[in-house]
């Protein structure tokens, strides 16, 4: 009975992270060569230092995780800087060590110690980290398991602004419209994660980056791919109704370039396309203080939206706030000439 | 300069937008409302030149980006950010397109469908770059009432699976307003066409004492187990585990199937803690857990272990407990019963002695109400009845080989209306039997016609008179049925009383079938039938409310005395990808009439 416990301690939280940076060192050294001998031991190595790592961290069906263990383990890991050789090389890794490596990465992510996160801090003084995983979403093999570190990395202020501010950040109006529809979905995931969770620092984002944030943005909402149209419609529309962006959103509502845009795609062939455009045309119509050419566009229109929005969409009878959205919708637009 | 080059942009717009303006007038389809776009565009001059000037603005600003990829700086000066994107840009460069499955259409030939549902259907098709067959299952966003964020939850839990055990994923991607998912095929079918196959096989008779034996149940659950520990360790939940999701390959390989429902615990797919628990009502309600079903603290992984337990009971008797029975009653049955056990299905003492005290446990086990008591995956894959457990070979040759001559489940003929009766067996209980094919143009035909007559008599003097609910051959019950409701009928009750009815509808298949049944007043509801309808598949469950409306329709009309004898309606289920709505050919629509 006492051996095999004694077996299983036999590795400390130091001798994992060493090992597990002796044989990093050894894939860092020899570049692409993945075919070597050694380096494919060292592979295996990585391998098996991750799923004990991943014990400590989780436990195991015999044990329950120590926190002591777990406290050391992570600080070996900032200490040994494994994290930046670990995502460097992510892509040689087999598929159940690569989900490993993103199993130990968004656990440490999440730890706290008082008010402090260390391994944020830890992050944060690594931008590039970030940006390595952000280019992930390149290279089909781990873009969906960079995609989940780097969502939990953008949990946090402090690492959302860091990508949110990059140059890089643009690449994901190109991410996100992936021939591959779990690339493309998670990437847009993390993007609506970068516009959305952090409120204030997302409102100053797009308040000092409308035109290019938006001129990149059009080619989301007048994509071929269907999935691309439809959610970024939706978010769109998300977008333009969180109070803390009021001021992007006046911005949006008074172009009547926008507005035309809106009102096509309100006339898509399909359903779901017209049903998330309406979420947005319904802003152009209930803004009290409307300019001169967007009232003239209505106005223009008056008869044919009336029509229009009377047949629209009359078989969601279960969709009560549509459906009282829609007649208000309506009544504004007839009132239209007063 | 720069003032004039404006101005020669707004005439060049202009222009373009009167050229847009009478192409659009010369369409026949040209809208009204294009015109008054027109109309305001040429208004609205100003903003075109500020449109114009943004769009220069954001030309500049693109223009300012690094080229893809940036040129490897020199490395004595490279920032770690710059040096970190030249690795990941020199990476990208040694992809292999070769690696990658396609991700349009045009590379994937749709073959036969094998499998259909209210929005999606499943394709064999053969992958013309890779030369290779595969399963495509195509699903339509614009019908499926699933969100575009559940579904991509699903393929990514697909695609983040690498296990033998489990359904392999290759590729997805948007075919119009379509989701294709490609995956491996597994040609030899569900468990649950196997099922069928070895009923027929072996006839209804011997099927009665079991159909699979417990060393084809070990070896299949065995594997059914190393996929569902994958999935347990990896933190999801499968939530649907029944015969119809467990896929059976011609190597013998058994795969875990259709993650229609599959989810992660956590959001993030991050943390793998199972303290974490769902609160999602879904799965199939024979092989739903009661915890899944009462709603009330959650569910965790252990819900798939009452699965499979249930998913025994169903290898072993064909069935699952309370199959018979609508939703809600199965909901009720599992919630105020004690657990079922192979004895649940049994309508005589002893007749499913054939299976050991091992294979009991084994189901007892699985089957606690507390899922805190119910064994683990891994825990289970050591219960001594998994010793009973052979290879695959074993399968290919037992569930494969010795079935290859019984005809295959047809899934998308055509040719034929398949017709049947829903009545009440002796208990009370709800049975839908299929007629027998009405036609034989070959020479098979014939035999198998003389075989049926043969079975039909000895069916009928085993039967004998008067024995509703007779377990004998589908017509023989039927033909035994039908005397003795009509003389029931004629004896006890008023002939009004009851009316005889018939819904033709097509099945998840296609097929249009006559479905006759009873409604006797004192004793139906058309929400009783509506939800057999549902329970035996006939109907899609979205149609429950509108087949059951127009059924309380026609009943009025009969109480009315009506002259109107038929209505024909709409279903909530709408149709097939690549059908059409067509009110005269049934598609899309369902017709219940009343019969002589």
């Amino acid at each position: 009975m006492l051996k095999p416990l004694f077996g299983k301690a036999d590795k400390t939280p130091a001798d994992v992270v060493k090992n597990l940076r002796d044989a990093l060192l050894v894939i860092d050294r020899h570049g692409t060569n993945t075919s070597e001998r050694k380096v494919e031991k060292a592979i295996e190595e990585t391998a098996k230092m991750l799923a004990l790592a991943k014990t400590f961290i989780y436990g195991s069906d015999a044990n329950e995780p120590n926190n002591e263990q777990v406290t050391q383990l992570a600080q070996e890991v900032y200490n040994a800087n494994v994290l930046p050789m670990l995502i460097k090389h992510l892509h040689k890794f087999e598929f159940e060590c690569k989900k490993d490596v993103a199993s130990v990465f968004n656990n440490l992510l999440r730890r706290q110690i008082g008010t402090r996160s260390p391994t944020v801090e830890y992050l944060a003084a690594r931008p590039e980290i970030l940006i390595t995983l952000l280019l992930g979403y390149e290279q089909p093999d781990i873009a969906l398991t960079c995609g989940s570190m780097l969502r939990e990395a953008v949990r946090h202020e402090h690492l959302a602004r860091i990508v949110l501010y990059s140059e890089y950040f643009q690449r994901f109006f190109v991410f996100v419209q992936s021939d591959v529809f779990d690339i493309a979905t998670d990437a847009f995931s993390t993007f609506k994660d970068l516009m959305t969770k952090h409120k204030n620092m997302c409102a100053e984002y797009l308040d000092n980056n409308y035109d290019r944030f938006f001129g990149q943005y059009s080619a989301l909402t007048n994509s071929e791919n269907y999935v691309t149209r439809r959610q970024s419609l939706k978010l769109l529309g998300e977008l333009l109704l969180d109070r803390h962006n009021f001021s992007t959103m006046n911005k949006y509502i008074t172009s009547p370039e926008n507005l035309k845009t809106v009102m096509e795609l309100l006339r898509d062939k399909r359903r779901n396309i017209q049903y998330e455009a309406f979420h947005v045309f319904k802003i152009f119509v209930a803004n009290p203080n409307k300019p001169r050419p967007i009232t003239d566009i209505l106005t223009r229109n008056r008869d044919k939206l009336v029509e229009f929005l009377t047949a629209f969409h009359n078989d969601r009878t279960n969709d009560e706030q549509f459906n009282d959205e829609k007649a208000y919708l309506i009544k504004q637009i007839q009132e239209l000439r007063v | 300069m720069s003032s004039s080059n404006l101005a020669g942009n707004t005439n060049t717009t202009t222009t373009s937008s009167a050229a847009s303006a009478a192409a659009a007038h010369s369409a026949a389809n040209a809208s009204t409302i294009t015109s008054e776009y027109s109309t305001t565009q040429t208004t609205t001059g100003t903003f075109n030149t500020d449109t114009l000037s943004s769009i220069g603005s954001t030309s500049t600003l693109h223009g300012s980006q690094p080229s893809q990829p940036p040129p490897p700086p020199p490395p004595q000066v490279s920032s770690p950010i710059a040096a970190a994107a030249a690795a990941s840009a020199a990476l990208v460069a040694q992809l292999n397109p070769a690696d990658r499955w396609p991700t349009e259409p045009s590379a994937y030939k749709l073959d036969e469908s094998i499998g259909v549902g209210a929005t999606a259907t499943v394709f064999t098709a053969y992958c013309l770059p890779r030369n290779e067959k595969v399963a495509i299952k195509c699903i339509n966003l614009e019908k499926c009432q699933t969100s575009v964020d559940e579904l991509s939850h699903e393929i990514q839990a697909m695609s983040q699976c690498n296990h033998p055990n489990v359904v392999s994923y290759y590729t997805s991607f948007i075919a119009q307003e379509e989701l294709w998912v490609v995956m491996r095929l597994l040609n030899c079918g569900s468990m649950l066409d196997i099922l069928k196959r070895k009923v027929k096989a072996i006839g209804k008779e011997q099927a009665q004492f079991g159909v699979l034996d417990e060393v084809s149940i070990a070896t299949v659950l065995r594997e059914v187990l190393k996929g569902l520990e994958y999935f347990h360790l990896n933190g999801q939940i499968h939530r649907d585990i029944k015969a119809g999701n467990i896929l059976l390959a011609d190597d013998g390989t058994i795969q875990i199937a259709d993650f229609g429902v599959s989810g992660w615990l956590a959001s993030s797919g991050g943390d793998l803690s199972r303290q974490k628990v769902r609160h999602t009502f879904v799965g199939t309600p024979c092989w739903m857990a009661p915890e899944v079903m009462e709603q009330v603290q959650g569910y965790d992984f252990k819900a798939d272990i009452w699965s499979l337990g249930i998913l025994a009971i169903e290898l072993a008797t064909g069935t699952a407990p309370y199959h018979k029975y609508p939703p809600m009653k199965v909901l009720m049955l599992t919630l105020q019963n004690d657990p079922p056990t192979l004895e649940t299905n049994a309508e005589r003492k002893d007749q499913y002695k054939a299976y050991g005290k091992s294979f009991k446990t084994l189901i007892r086990d699985c089957l606690q109400k507390d899922p805190a008591k119910r064994p683990t995956a891994s825990e289970l894959l050591k219960y001594s009845f998994f010793k009973k457990g052979k290879d695959k070979k074993y399968l290919v040759h037992t569930l494969i080989e010795n079935l290859a001559s019984v005809p295959v489940v047809a899934h998308h003929s055509s040719k034929k209306v398949a017709s049947g009766k829903l009545r009440k067996d002796a208990h009370g209980n709800w049975e839908f039997e299929y007629d027998s094919p009405q036609e034989s143009d070959d020479d098979s035909d014939l035999e198998d016609e003389e075989r049926e007559k043969k079975k039909k008599k000895a069916s009928a003097s085993a039967s004998g008179a008067g024995a509703a609910g007779a377990a004998g051959g589908a017509t023989g019950g039927a033909a035994s049925g039908a005397p003795s409701a009509q003389e029931g009928g004629g004896a006890t009750t008023p002939c009004p009383e009851t009316l005889n009815m018939v819904l033709r509808v097509r099945n998840q298949q296609r097929e249009l079938n006559d479905i006759k049944f009873d409604y006797t007043k004192s004793a139906d509801t058309v929400e009783g039938i509506a939800h057999e309808l549902v329970t035996a598949e006939l109907i899609d469950c979205h149609d429950l409310v509108i087949v059951a409306a127009n059924l309380q329709k026609l009943i009025d009309f009969a109480e009315s005395k009506s002259d109107r004898r038929s209505i024909t309606f709409a279903l909530n289920s709408g149709v097939h990808a690549n059908e059409i709505p067509d009110e005269r050919t049934l598609t899309g629509f369902a017709q219940i009439s009343l019969l002589d």
